[in-house]
Formats: C-alpha cells, sequence, structure tokens
C-alpha cells in the first residue's frame, strides 16, 4: 500500500472497513478516534479468534497507515479492556447511517475530540416532553442582522399578536439581543452564563431561573408579552472566567453532556415563564452551542445567510457533517434559509441568485435524489416557496441598521414591516396544526 | 362550519375537466363558463391586432369565443375597443369550422405553388368583407379568388374602401381572425415557410389598422415572431403593442370558481360561498352564466381562504411542507413562472380523484400532489402537440437528473440520430404537421439548449446548469439531484 493516506481519506477508509467487516466483528462494534485522530474498533464479539484479529489488524493498518494506530491494537475486544461496558454504552457513541446507502449498517463511532460531538449527538429521549415552539436564529457568519431580526419577530408577536414570548441569548461570546429589548436598568440579576456556572458546579442552578428574566418594554398593549433570558446579569464579575467553563461536557453521564444540561437550563426558564414561544439567538459559526442548539432543542432553525461564498462554504461544512446524522430526515424539514440584508439594488436578481446558490448547496447535501418524480423524496424545484432553501427575505434597510433598542415607541413599528415574510413565517408556526 | 360541504364539493371537481382537449376544446365552450381574466380583456380590444401566448393561454380559446358570437365575450370585445358598433367576428384561418372559410391546411399549402403569402391572405381578408355578388364572393374555389386578387390589386383596393364604408354605415365592425399559423406549412424558412406566412400576414394587419371598421386580429406563440418575421417596415408598431395572454395567480383561481359555480351541481358551493365569506354569486342578465363578485377574482387574500375551505392551509399537517393555495400554481408553473389554466384545472381535478371519501375537507394534500403529477402529464401532451420535436428531443433526456452541467445532456442528443432527426427535409411525411422553428437547424446541441429555455422548459441558471421546473421534469421522467438516498 504506497497510496497517501490523510485525515480524510483515512475517515472514510475506517468507516468502509467497518462496514465490510462489521458482521464478522458483530454490530455493536465501536469505531474510535482519539484525540489524535487515529483509529481503533473494539469489537463486539468477544471469542474472535486470535488469527482473525491479526488479518483484520492487518487490513486496517495497511488502508490507514498512521491513522491505523499503533501498537497495542488496532483491534481490540471486550477481553482486552478492564471497563469495556462504559465504552460500549457510552452516550457519546454516535450512530452514523451512509447518506449514499441507506441499506448500509449503522456504524457505532466514538469520537474523543475536543468539542464538537454535538452536532451529530441523537438528542436524548426527555426532548420528546412537551415544551412551547422553539425557533433558533443562526448563521455560520455574525453580522448578518440575526439578532436584531430576533428582536424584531419577539415585538411582533407580543405586540401585535399579543402572544408570550421567551428570548434566549444563547450569543454567549457576543451578546446582544439582551441590549435590544432591555434597557440597562431593567436587566435581571442573573444570565445564562450564571446558570452553566453553577450547574457545573452542581449547585442548585435552578434556584436561579426566577431571576434570568425580565420583561421587555417593546411587549405592547394587546395582552402579549416579551420576557428576555439575557446572557449575562447585571454583575459582569467573572463573565470570561465563567465562560471558559460553560461548554463543560462530562461525557460519561447523559445528564452532564453540554446538549442536556442546555435543554435542562431551556425548560426551566420555560416553566418558569410559560411563554407560548422560544426564540433563541445562536451564536454564529461552526460551534458547539450552534450546534446543540440546532439539532438538540427539537427547534425550528432559521438559517441566516448573505450570498456569498464564503456563507455556503460554512453551511456547506454543516451539511455534509449532518448527512450522517441518524435523524437527519427529521432534522432538514425543520429548517428555513433567511436571505438577510438583501440589497435594495436589483433585489430580484440577488434573491434568484440566492434561490439557486443555495439550491444547490441543498441539493449537494441534504436534499433526498428524486428518480421518479413521485412527490416522495425530500427535494425540491428551485422555485419552490415551501422549500428550506428557498429563503425569506429580509431587506437591507438604514431603519432596520439602526437596530431595535427597548425604547422605540409603538408608532416606530413601521421597522417591522421588512420582516413581514419572518413574522409571518413565525406566526404560522403557531397556527394549530391540521389534519 | 367554516368549510364547504366536502362530499358535494369534491363531486363538483370531479366534473372539471382533465384532458388536452378539455376547456378549450369545441364541447365545454359554453357561455357560463367563459371566465374573462381582466388582463386579457385587452387582448379582445377589435383594435388589437397581435395577440400572443404561451401554448396553452387561451389563444384559440378567445378565437373561438368570439367565432360563436359567446355573449360575454363579444360584449367585453366591444366594450375594450375603440370601435364603432357591434362586433362581428369572422374565422379566416385556424381550425376547421365546418363551413368553407378559408383554406385548408392542404390547400393553403397547395395555394403556396402558385401564389405568395400576401395574396392568399389578402384572398382570404377580400372574400371576409367584400359583398357575396363581388367578383370574390361569385368565384367557386379558392385558387380562381386567389388569381383575381393578384391579377386585380386595384379593384381589390377601391372593393376594401367600399366594403369599409358599407360596414360603417351598417354599424358593424368586422374583426377577422387568425389562429393556428403553424398548420399554414410544414416548414420555417424559405418562401413557402411559416416565417414569410407570418410576416406577410402581420404586415398586411399593420396596414389595414387605419380602416376604421374592420380589423384583424392574429394569434400567435410568442416563439413564432423571431426577427425573420418581424422583418417589415414598422413591424415594431405592431410588436410593441402586442397584447400578452398570461394566467396570473388570481385569474387561475377566478377560473376555477367559474367552472364550480357554473357547473350543473354548481348551486350548493355558490351558496356556500355566501354562507361562509359573505361571497354573493350573480346571474348575468341574460339569465345565463353565474357570476362570482369580483373580489372573489381579485383578492388573493379572500382567494386563498375559500381555497382553505376546500383543501386546508397547508400541504402537510403543518406549514413546513408550504401553503395549499400558492403550492398548486408554483408547482405547476414553468421557467418563466406561467402556469397554464388548464394543467390547474386538470390537476384540481385530479385532485379530487385522489382525495378519499371520507376526507374532512373537499381536498386533500396528498390528492393535490398526486393531481399535479397528472396535470404535469397532461402539460407534456400539450406541448408534444405543439411541438412535436420537444418530445423526441426530451425523451433522450429521460432517467436524468438535474440541475446539471448543459453538456451532460447534450451528450444524450448528439450520441443519437436527434439531430439527424431534425435536419430531414420538411416534407417527409414521417415528420408531418408543425414546422419546426428556424432556429433549430440541428448542427449544434445548443441549439434546443436556446429554444427549450425559450418555451419554458429549460431553466437556465446563473452558473450556466440547466434546470427544469417540475411540471416538465415530472412529465418528461428525469430526476432532481440529492446529496443523500432516501430511506423507505
Amino acid at each position: 500500500m504506497t497510496e497517501r493516506v490523510d485525515f480524510d481519506t483515512a475517515t472514510a477508509a475506517a468507516f468502509s472497513f467497518m462496514r465490510r467487516h462489521l458482521a464478522q466483528l458483530g454490530s455493536r462494534t465501536v469505531l474510535i478516534r482519539n484525540l489524535r485522530g487515529q483509529f481503533r474498533i473494539l469489537a463486539e464479539k468477544k471469542n474472535l479468534p486470535q488469527c482473525d484479529i491479526g488479518t483484520l489488524s492487518q487490513e486496517f493498518q495497511a488502508r490507514l497507515g498512521a491513522y491505523g494506530g499503533g501498537d497495542p491494537g488496532p483491534i481490540f475486544t471486550r477481553k482486552d479492556l478492564f471497563a469495556a461496558d462504559t465504552l460500549f454504552d457510552s452516550p457519546d457513541i454516535l450512530e452514523l447511517s451512509d447518506p449514499d446507502d441507506p441499506t448500509a449498517p449503522i456504524i457505532r463511532h466514538l469520537d474523543h475530540a475536543i468539542m464538537g460531538a454535538d452536532w451529530l449527538r441523537t438528542p436524548g429521549t426527555d426532548n420528546a416532553m412537551e415544551h412551547p415552539h422553539r425557533v433558533v436564529f443562526y448563521g455560520v457568519k455574525g453580522g448578518v442582522g440575526r439578532s436584531t431580526a430576533l428582536a424584531g419577530v419577539a415585538w411582533y408577536l407580543a405586540a401585535r399578536l399579543g402572544k408570550r414570548v421567551l428570548v434566549v441569548d444563547l450569543d454567549l461570546e457576543s451578546p446582544g439581543v439582551g441590549g435590544m429589548l432591555l434597557p440597562m436598568d431593567r436587566i435581571p440579576s442573573f444570565g445564562l452564563i450564571d446558570w452553566l456556572a453553577e450547574d457545573a458546579a452542581d449547585n442548585q442552578p435552578e434556584r436561579l431561573v426566577q431571576d434570568m428574566t425580565a420583561p421587555s418594554p417593546l411587549s405592547g398593549q394587546r395582552g402579549g408579552m416579551v420576557r428576555v433570558a439575557p446572557a449575562a446579569g447585571n454583575n459582569p464579575d467573572n463573565y470570561l472566567v465563567k465562560l471558559s467553563r460553560a461548554y463543560l461536557s462530562e461525557g460519561r453521564t447523559p445528564q452532564r453532556s453540554f446538549a442536556a444540561r442546555l435543554h435542562r437550563l431551556l425548560t426551566d426558564l420555560e416553566a418558569a415563564n410559560a411563554p407560548d414561544i422560544t426564540l433563541i439567538d445562536s451564536r454564529a459559526g461552526l460551534h458547539d452551542i450552534a450546534a446543540v442548539a440546532l439539532t438538540h432543542l427539537d427547534a425550528e432553525g432559521l438559517l441566516f445567510a448573505q450570498d456569498s461564498p464564503q456563507t455556503w462554504a460554512g453551511f456547506g461544512a454543516l451539511f455534509t457533517h449532518l448527512r450522517s446524522h441518524r435523524r437527519l430526515a427529521a432534522l432538514r424539514e425543520r429548517f428555513k434559509m433567511v436571505a438577510s440584508m438583501v440589497p435594495a439594488v436589483d433585489s430580484p436578481a440577488y434573491l434568484a441568485k440566492f434561490r439557486e446558490n443555495a439550491h444547490t448547496l441543498w441539493s449537494n447535501t441534504l436534499y433526498e435524489t428524486d428518480s421518479n418524480g413521485d412527490g416522495q423524496a425530500f427535494n425540491f424545484d428551485i422555485g419552490a416557496e415551501d422549500a428550506p432553501h428557498h429563503p425569506l427575505p429580509i431587506p437591507w434597510l438604514p431603519q432596520l441598521q439602526a437596530g431595535i433598542h427597548p425604547n422605540l415607541e409603538p408608532e416606530d413599528a413601521a421597522l417591522l414591516d421588512p420582516l413581514k415574510p419572518l413574522n409571518q413565517w413565525v406566526e404560522n408556526l403557531l397556527a394549530p396544526a391540521e389534519g | 362550519m367554516s368549510e364547504f360541504t366536502p362530499k358535494a364539493l369534491r363531486t363538483l371537481c370531479r366534473s372539471l375537466p382533465g384532458s388536452v382537449e378539455g376547456y378549450f376544446g369545441h364541447p365545454q365552450l359554453q357561455n357560463s363558463h367563459l371566465y374573462l381574466p381582466s388582463s386579457h380583456l385587452r387582448a379582445l380590444d377589435p383594435k388589437a391586432p397581435l395577440v400572443v401566448g404561451m401554448r396553452g393561454a387561451g389563444k384559440t380559446f378567445w378565437w373561438q369565443a368570439l367565432f360563436n358570437n359567446l355573449n360575454r365575450a363579444v360584449q367585453a370585445a366591444a366594450t375594450a375597443g375603440r370601435v364603432h358598433g357591434r362586433v362581428v367576428a369572422r374565422a379566416c384561418f385556424g381550425e376547421r369550422t365546418g363551413q368553407d372559410d378559408f383554406p385548408t391546411p392542404a390547400l393553403f399549402r397547395d395555394l403556396l405553388n402558385t401564389f405568395s403569402p400576401e395574396e392568399i391572405w389578402r384572398t382570404i381578408i377580400g372574400f371576409h368583407l367584400f359583398e357575396s355578388q363581388s367578383a370574390l364572393g361569385t368565384l367557386s374555389s379558392w385558387s380562381q379568388r386567389a388569381a383575381w386578387t393578384r391579377d386585380n390589386v386595384e379593384p381589390f383596393e377601391s372593393e376594401l374602401r367600399s366594403a369599409n364604408q358599407t360596414l360603417r354605415t351598417a354599424g358593424e365592425f368586422r374583426l377577422l381572425m387568425f389562429d393556428a399559423m403553424d398548420t399554414t406549412s410544414r416548414q420555417w424558412q424559405g418562401d413557402k415557410g411559416l416565417q414569410a406566412i407570418l410576416r406577410a400576414l402581420l404586415a398586411l394587419a399593420l396596414e389595414f389598422r387605419n380602416y376604421s371598421a374592420f380589423g384583424l386580429k392574429v394569434f400567435v406563440r410568442q416563439d413564432m415572431l423571431d426577427s425573420q418575421v418581424l422583418a417589415f417596415p414598422d413591424a415594431s408598431k405592431l410588436y410593441n403593442n402586442k397584447v400578452e395572454l398570461t394566467w396570473p395567480r388570481r385569474e387561475l383561481y377566478g377560473l376555477l370558481w367559474q367552472y364550480l359555480g357554473n357547473q350543473a351541481e354548481g348551486e350548493t358551493f355558490r351558496n356556500e360561498c355566501h354562507s361562509l365569506f359573505q361571497q354573493r354569486w350573480q346571474q348575468a342578465e341574460d339569465g345565463g352564466a353565474w357570476l362570482a363578485p369580483p373580489a372573489m377574482n381579485q383578492d388573493e387574500d379572500l382567494q386563498e381562504k375559500v381555497f382553505i375551505a376546500m383543501a386546508g392551509r397547508w400541504m402537510g399537517h403543518n406549514q413546513r411542507r408550504g401553503k395549499t393555495y400558492s403550492w398548486l400554481p408554483n408547482h405547476l408553473a414553468d421557467a418563466h413562472a406561467q402556469t397554464s389554466p388548464r394543467s390547474f384545472l386538470a390537476a384540481v381535478l385530479g385532485a379530487a380523484e385522489n382525495t378519499p371519501e371520507d376526507n374532512r375537507l373537499a381536498l386533500h394534500f396528498d390528492g393535490i400532489k398526486r393531481g399535479v403529477q397528472k396535470a404535469s402529464q397532461i402539460r407534456v401532451a400539450e406541448m408534444a402537440e405543439d411541438y412535436p420535436w420537444v418530445e423526441k428531443v426530451m425523451e433522450r433526456l429521460r432517467g436524468e437528473v438535474v440541475p446539471c452541467e448543459f453538456g451532460r445532456l447534450a451528450e444524450k442528443w448528439s450520441s443519437l440520430d436527434i439531430l439527424g432527426w431534425v435536419t430531414r427535409p420538411d416534407d417527409d411525411d414521417s415528420n408531418p404537421g408543425r414546422p419546426l422553428p428556424g432556429n433549430l437547424t440541428g448542427s449544434d446541441p445548443k441549439e434546443f439548449r436556446e429554444a427549450l429555455i425559450q418555451i419554458g422548459i429549460f431553466q437556465s441558471l446563473h452558473d450556466g446548469r440547466i434546470n427544469i421546473p417540475d411540471v416538465y421534469r415530472i412529465g418528461f421522467g428525469l430526476g432532481r439531484r440529492g446529496g443523500v438516498r432516501p430511506v423507505r
């Protein structure tokens, strides 16, 4: 074997090896990747003959080179390890399907990464619990008017429709939406960061929940209410120190994974505030917190984008990763693109190009191949308004750039007009299901 | 209750026309079912000589409605126009009328061996304008009449002037209508080609525009109007004032209401429009057609509410699969975002046929999906009638996946005898009927690309790839790209 092996080819080779030999190794076999990127295999079958292990190991190492591991290994069985069960039953194991072949067996994969595994982990069962509608606002790049749009939608739902809205600022590295909706003197005592700090120390974080939200003046007169849970409370002490521990994920116990912690936080906030809908401002970029927000919170995902190569490359990386998600089918139909800051000049042409590029992204990754046009495949034409790639447009307007702030008067509500498609989309979520 | 009685309305929908022949064919052409989109009013204006529309937009429909003297069409023409007197429409070319109003296509082609296109058109025009005792009126064959026209240029002109005077005195505007242009010839270029024939007719339409008591009205497809056809003096005056037959969404729904309200069992539907939406239908003064109140044809918000009461709000259990009201026309649209009214009605019919009897609403969203697939087949058949080459060319692409690079599609053509088929002599009997557009010489697959883009089957993306809208993709059996294989 003289072919050069790198991270990508080794990954592909490891998975293809697993699929070829899974019957021999046992279906619960785990493919492990260590922090350095090297692969090991923990075979399920206890009494795999030593000679078979030898042959398989040889093949594995020949194909993976340096990524195939060294001595000992790369193939272990239960009896080689002291506490094999903790590995076999680890909540961090990802069950990955082959996006190119739905009939291929599921591979159990344990990725000892520094962070990032939350993108593909299957949500915990407590997600099945009843909770209010949730919408995550996300962008692979920041500065695209995501938080402004969120604040506008919250204002619209409360002031125009009389809804109870909970706004959660999950953008811990760059908090913003809190300041748009709350005057300085109304910032509550505690922020999300405090809950996460207390939770990490196992110090009854639920105590804080009552003092983590405050009502926004932009709630209107129709019985609606915007309550805001900012990232930081009114005491800025130790923010960075808390932040550096915020994403703590102790994978060995499912309840301690970051996803589970965030879910608990959200559930607590919702229990205390009883909203009709929860709007979540996720931080931008390919970060763990965004992964959790988009894939673990049982939420709709609004994907903010501008038509630029960097944007599509970013979403491309994210979507390619999501292709192997076992619950892809449930996930992708809840995404919707948002074309933010659409230029005023020639906007139809801009949107047409956006649609085509978004369609290319989706067809290359998350749409299903439609071979017979029977309408069953998850696949959409470029111009299909209902498709996830087909964007809700938000025009670039000076008044939106100036932003939303808590001192706006009801007559400033014209600010909401450009957000109409987005407002309407979110409003439709609240309509009762049919049929 | 906020919905239509499902069973009654479903039955009503099942009586909608659902074939290529339906709607615009003779049998269904009834005064009561005639729906007049507000944008089509201008097309009926007797002083608008050039009417352009895609296949299925209603060119032949209006030709027939006027010819058959359907009250509301004729009245609309009189109201729309700036003409004096009543409008009397004559069929000067088009589908057979059962009378000797104009030469048959075969005879027309035969006449071209002896006469120029202009001479033939003048003959037909004179025949419909001059007194029956005039020379043209007394001759018994079209070749004799054409010979007279050719040899009597000056008498023809004076007859024309006196005919105009006579009509004026009698208080009549005579509208001379021309349709089905592509049956006049089997070739596109040359002296006897469709280009020359159409050019001669359009030049006459312009020339006769100044007569006060008669005028020409020519119905053509946009793709027929190439630069050669328009190569006559002042053609731009005609072209820039052309009237386009289009079907925006609200008119498609207006057409649907018109059909439902005027079917034999339409009373329940009309009554429920009133009880549910305070929309009271009224019968036309002549006691014929039932007419929906204007809001039902113009107000899209109201239309959506009415359709929701038929079909529900969403194309699924929630908004993720889109709104029924926009989904239906959207999924029938071609690359120019145009939807043919026939496929729209056929889709509603198919939706009703595929909705279970015990469904809570008249139409189920899964039924609508099936209906759209069926309508896709109908649209493909419709196009095949007008463009036989399209069927051949698209047949080769079956099983391909779009969007894709054009080169991939071009390969499918060049490897087979498609190009040869296109370039075969025009009067070869294996290639009967319609002529191929002049821009198809068969020398380069790019010609197909341009032609398919023009007629709305191909959509050219900004990166140069080709997409095919669902209405044609499904009917022609192509797939759509996806990044993951479906799980079933």
